[in-house]
């Protein structure tokens, strides 16, 4: 079966991105296909490569960007949600002179319109609402 | 693109953050691509549904007059629960938008003729 997932909850103030990352896993290993994730609402912060962890805690950024790299999974974020967060690529800094880009090259931001084609074209669409 | 039957589910609060202008984003989107939505509000999602609203008073932007594009963009399915305007007191005969209000076997119903549910 073909999965789309979509996140919304803060990385730090909510369980969703972490329980999405473990339900991903699960899906590849189980031997299904994941079209893409879609990270929105406060979920776009788990673009963010500047936070740091805690020594003693696991990096979902780190991770997600690990699975990333390791299934070829695509991790999308949305642009609009992610600019008003504070979220932006090389691309966004340049185009509203920021000083400084934070999103991870595992991370594409992308329009809303992923979000919706991920919808149609997946058979399921998980959401891990905040 | 193929045509999907997509149902969003509306719960959010209207100023209680950017959640639920996020969410009407994500159907008008679906509209542009020409899908066939349906919205349902429920819960406290309902006083999105106030009339008399005006968010530059929060500095911000007006939910129902972004939910009045809907029918622009093709969304005409509007469905709100009847059980969580009641429970508020909000009186179903003065809403910004035309809604059909649905009891809960109803939305049960709508639910199981989706092929997507897209939760805010």
């Amino acid at each position: 079966m073909i999965f789309a997932i979509t996140i919304h909850g803060h990385p730090q103030a909510s369980q969703a991105s972490h329980s999405a990352l473990k339900f991903a896993q699960a899906t590849l290993a189980a031997g299904h296909e994941i079209h893409r994730v879609f990270f929105y609402h406060d979920a776009v912060h788990q673009a963010d490569e500047i936070a740091v962890s805690p020594q003693d805690e696991d990096s979902l950024h780190e991770q997600w960007s690990a699975f990333a790299r390791n299934s070829g999974v695509e991790l999308t974020v949305c642009i609009a949600a992610g600019l008003k967060r504070g979220v932006l690529n090389e691309e966004e800094r340049r185009r509203y002179d920021r000083s400084a880009a934070n999103a991870g090259q595992e991370f594409q931001i992308v329009g809303l319109g992923q979000l919706i084609e991920a919808a149609i074209s997946a058979d399921r669409l998980i959401t891990f609402a905040a | 693109m193929n045509q999907k039957k997509l149902l969003f589910l509306f719960r959010r609060p209207p100023y209680a953050g950017t959640g639920a202008l996020e969410a009407i984003e994500v159907a008008l989107v679906a509209g542009v691509f020409d899908q066939d939505v349906a919205v349902l509000f429920k819960d406290d999602g309902v006083y999105q549904l106030l009339p008399q609203q005006d968010g530059a008073l929060l500095g911000g932007r007006t939910v129902s007059k972004v939910l009045s594009a809907l029918p622009e963009y093709g969304i005409e399915k509007l469905y709100a629960c009847s059980q969580s305007l009641s429970s508020r007191a909000i009186d179903p005969e003065n809403l910004a938008l035309p809604v059909e209000l649905l009891p809960l076997s109803a939305q049960r119903e709508l639910l199981r003729q989706q092929e997507v549910v897209l939760n805010d």
